[in-house]
């Protein structure tokens, strides 16, 4: 579905990415692992368009998107889930979902608005709420149902978990395993190595920009090089 | 758009030998210009000046003033009073104006610092400044108002009076003193630590004050010389004009004509400012002699005014689209890079060469 | 749970002071305490010293028999001050979504004046039935501005974006210049005076109240301003445009991230906001002379207006409008025989230093 080969992009003047190159078939959850400035940001906002190339390729469904807008690649299906949300704070929960569905048709807002709403009853609860006055763990609920209102069908996540108390990381895991079981495909950037590895079907360590391993979700949590550099054994 | 690497050549520096040249050379610009081309010779340099003025503060303090004119103004009146009204040399006049200057230099750069008054508030607040002094000052009866004050005409030429023959050389000169004392003055207090201060405090406030940079002194400071060397302009502009007027000394318009140069030529830069009045005032003239006399398909430009201020608005979208910083500002850069480039190569062929010798 | 009208980001980028993280912003700081402090006693002084300085003819002025001076000024400031509202809307809500300071504003207007002026001179029309063209004219030449030129340079610093607009500002000023001469032009409302019936109810014009007198071009333009403001309001509010606006003002990377266009939106919102003062250049042509300078004095109070609102604030602007407007009038009348701009700039300077957020913008 995805491919990714030789992939280089920075900001600045700075390259962050080497040469990255991953690929991800329907229906898997991917992960992307990796320390801190590994590039695991800038590799998913490379492939939405946020952060230019300067060379390698981009392919989703057998088309090229390396160059295209932000905007254009949400209409092609993938939909990022940004490290820090990037919610609309001075907008309400309901207008936050509905810009989420900016390029769906719109006789199929309602329908996805209750599944959204199903997923997360709580968004159903506080409609009218100010984005901004919401809680870690009600905002990252928000910014997820926000991504799934656009119907993708390749779901990118930079650290879901980031700052949240321990049983809401276990929600956004859940709900990361439910959207899968909805046919969704995830590629999903965790510091919390453990738990995303669990939950994953294959994963690529990230380090200096390249990819330094990669293998099944579990291979790798049995890798002995893993455990000592990211799982903390 | 930023000089960072100082030249420690032994004894003058760069910019002090090109100084010299320019003043050098420049004295012998009224044998070949007279008359009109002597008066836009004359522009030139003083307003080359004015915007070097203003380009202390907006330039390498990063101060971005909108209302330039206040400091100016207070130039121009202070000597248009003394004289005018009291009768005193408009050399005194010319301290008083640029204490003055410096004075209300301090007390921006003082509040604005105070209250915070960053970007967009800080360019505001300077634009009121002026502004409000504009106001006062058509109401002002002690300095006529709206009417404006007239230089007294005197039957000899003198320095000490600052009046010379209508088409005396010596308003050349004048405005010429003016711009060396001016480009030596910013030469010097940019090259010493309080200018690499002020540059620190531009770039990156919060790292300079942990360095121990004082922020607020260095703002002052810069404010204060920029506000000064701006007021003496007022007084030179005042007596070669012979008239000053509220709009003339306080208006948006004075405060445009300093920093257009400056932005255009490069901001931050040395020589920006000059290389910038250079190309407007000429371009300037270029259009006057051109409404005067259109082709014949654009007959209907004849003797309309306008055309000249469209072209400086229509420069100055095309210098902020491509060529940001500012014609000079550019051509430096380049240079800049390029030397760097031949550094590095030095440096890498230097290195491999030592990497040879290790091998053997 | 009311929305806020807010068009600005809950964090703007050009906040004086670094936005505190506090929860609910009622947590006392010893600092926001001394501003209250400072506030009060600025206030204070002010308040003595104008009361000091007014002299004994100007108190009569204001409360004896000659309070219908006070009255004049008062409805003459609110009449103008809706006008201000609309031009101040337009600034703001480009601030507000492209953090750019549109130094052409007045200059916009004085377009929309003159294309009003050359529709009723040469074709006759009604004045204000040139709001309709203004207004799509308008809109047209902010979409270009920022299609064009605007949006290559979003990156780039404040004070570039400023020193373009004020370059495009001195561009059209002279253009206007050349094409029209800096003779000062008039239009002439012919039913200015007489009467008009309103829902049964005969008003006669100029209208008389409370012993003041409104002129009818100034009443249109003021329901006319707010009508307008009142649509725009609407549009942000309650269409899906303006949540997309709203949510590019607040976060455009995550408007971009949802699939909106950004660049897309940016040159909607700057035509628009150019719309605003296309409409303003048409109510205001019938009773004001029109030169190409005279938008200069719309873009400098549109600057105070939007500042003492707070930038980006839509409902701001107008309240700033109108209060401006008052300020304008009332203010040449205390303080007599200096410009009325002196007072707003008073009220401008104090602003800035006291609370640059403007009225409705979140604390200091």
């Amino acid at each position: 579905m995805l491919k990714v080969d030789g992939l280089k992009a920075g900001y600045g003047g700075l390259t962050i990415l080497q040469g990255l190159t991953l690929e991800i078939a329907q229906g898997e959850i991917v992960a992307l692992i990796g320390a801190n400035g590994a590039g695991k940001t800038t590799a998913l906002n490379t492939i939405s368009g946020v952060v230019s190339r300067t060379s390698g390729t981009i392919e989703f469904e057998g088309e090229s998107i390396a160059d295209l807008q932000p905007h254009q690649i949400v209409r092609r299906g993938i939909v990022q889930v940004p490290e820090g949300r990037e919610l609309f704070g001075s907008l309400s929960v309901a207008e936050n979902l509905r810009m989420g569905a900016t390029t769906l048709p719109r006789d199929q807002f309602d329908a996805t608005l209750a599944e959204v709403h199903e997923i997360f009853p709580v968004l159903a609860e506080r409609s009218n709420q100010f984005a901004s006055t919401m809680s870690g763990g009600q905002q990252q609920m928000l910014a997820i149902g926000r991504a799934l209102m656009a119907r993708p069908t390749l779901l990118l996540m930079d650290e879901p978990s980031l700052g949240l108390a321990p049983k809401l990381v276990m929600q956004v895991f859940e709900t990361v395993e439910r959207v899968r079981r909805a046919g969704l495909t995830v590629l999903i950037v965790e510091q919390n190595a453990a738990r995303t590895l669990e939950i994953s079907d294959r994963a690529y360590v990230l380090e200096s920009g390249e990819v330094a391993l990669t293998g099944t979700g579990k291979d790798l949590l049995d890798d002995e090089r893993v455990q000592r550099a990211y799982l903390g054994m | 758009m930023q000089e960072t690497l100082q030249r420690r050549l032994s004894g003058i520096d760069v910019n002090s030998r090109a100084i010299i040249l320019i003043g050098l050379a420049a004295l012998f610009v009224p044998q070949f210009a007279a008359g009109s081309n002597l008066d836009v010779a004359t522009r030139i340099v003083l307003f080359a000046a004015l915007s070097s003025a203003w380009n202390i503060m907006a330039g390498y303090a990063g101060l971005f003033s909108f209302g330039h004119a206040a400091f100016f103004g207070i130039g121009a009146y202070a000597t248009a009073y003394l004289l005018a009204v009291q009768g005193i040399s408009p050399v005194v006049g010319l301290v008083v104006g640029a204490i003055g200057g410096a004075l209300f230099g301090l007390l921006l750069g003082y509040l604005t610092f105070r209250y915070k008054l960053r970007g967009a508030y800080f360019v505001l607040t300077t634009f009121a400044f002026a502004e409000m002094l504009y106001l006062i000052a058509m109401k002002f009866s002690p300095i006529n108002g709206a009417v404006g004050l007239r230089v007294p005409i005197r039957r000899e030429e003198s320095w000490w009076w600052m009046q010379f023959a209508p088409n005396s050389p010596n308003y050349f000169y004048l405005m010429l003193i003016y711009l060396l004392i001016t480009l030596v003055a910013i030469n010097m207090l940019m090259r010493s630590r309080t200018g690499q201060y002020i540059v620190a405090v531009r770039d990156d406030e919060d790292a300079a004050s942990a360095l121990g940079i004082n922020p607020l002194r260095s703002r002052l400071i810069a404010v204060a010389w920029s506000g000064a060397l701006t007021a003496a302009g007022g007084t030179f502009y005042f007596q070669y004009l012979f008239f000053i007027e509220p709009p003339l000394a306080f208006g948006p318009n004075i405060s445009v004509e300093i920093l257009l140069p400056g932005v255009i030529g490069g901001m931050g830069t040395f020589w920006g400012p000059l290389v910038g009045s250079g190309l407007l005032i000429i371009l300037g003239e270029l259009t006057t002699s051109f409404v005067r006399q259109p082709p014949e398909f654009l007959s209907f430009l004849q003797g309309r005014s306008g055309l000249d201020l469209a072209l400086y608005g229509a420069l100055l979208i095309g210098i902020i689209m491509f060529l940001p910083r500012g014609v000079y500002g550019t051509l430096a850069h380049r240079w800049e890079v390029r030397r760097e480039r031949q550094v590095h190569r030095a440096e890498a062929s230097s290195r491999d060469g030592m990497k040879e010798q290790r091998d053997d | 749970m009311d929305n806020s009208p807010n068009v600005a980001a809950a964090g703007a980028a050009d906040d004086p002071e670094t936005v505190e993280i506090t929860d609910s912003g009622a947590s006392l700081m010893t600092d926001a305490e001394r501003r209250e402090r400072q506030i009060r006693r600025v206030v204070g002084v002010i308040v003595a010293v104008t009361v000091l300085s007014l002299n004994f003819e100007q108190i009569q002025l204001l409360t004896g028999p000659n309070r219908s001076v006070l009255i004049q000024a008062t409805v003459t400031g609110i009449l103008i001050g809706g006008v201000y509202g609309l031009v101040s809307m337009g600034l703001t809500l480009i601030y507000g979504v492209l953090h750019i300071i549109n130094f052409a504003q007045g200059a916009l207007m004085t377009v929309g004046m003159y294309s009003a002026f050359s529709l009723v001179s040469r074709f006759g029309f009604d004045p204000y039935a040139t709001v309709v063209f203004t207004v799509a004219f308008l809109f047209v030449i902010g979409a270009i501005v920022q299609g064009l030129l605007l949006n290559r340079i979003m990156k780039e610093s404040l004070e570039k974006q400023l020193l373009l607009t004020l370059g495009l500002s001195v561009f059209l000023e002279n253009v206007l210049l050349l094409l029209f001469s800096p003779t000062p032009r008039a239009v002439q409302l012919p039913y200015a005076r007489g009467s008009t019936s309103v829902f049964g109810i005969t008003v006669e014009w100029p209208f008389q109240v409370f012993g003041a007198v409104a002129s009818l071009p100034r009443t249109i333009a003021f329901f006319g301003a707010m009508a307008l403001a009142g649509l725009l309001f609407l549009l942000l509010q309650r269409t899906s445009l303006g949540v997309r606006i709203r949510s590019v003002a607040d976060n455009p990377r995550g408007a971009a991230l949802v699939g909106i266009d950004v660049q897309r939106t940016y040159i909607l919102v700057f035509g628009l906001g150019a719309a605003c003062v296309g409409a303003a250049g048409a109510l205001v042509l019938p009773f004001l002379s029109l030169e190409p300078t005279t938008g200069e004095s719309f873009n400098v109070i549109a600057f105070v207006v939007v500042v003492l609102g707070g930038m980006g604030n839509v409902v701001g602007a107008i309240l700033g409008g109108l209060i401006i407007g008052l300020t304008q009038q009332i203010g040449g009348i205390i303080f007599t025989g200096q410009s009325n701009l002196l007072g707003v700039f008073v009220v401008f300077v104090l602003v800035l230093f006291l609370r640059p957020n403007g009225l409705l913008g979140r604390a200091h």
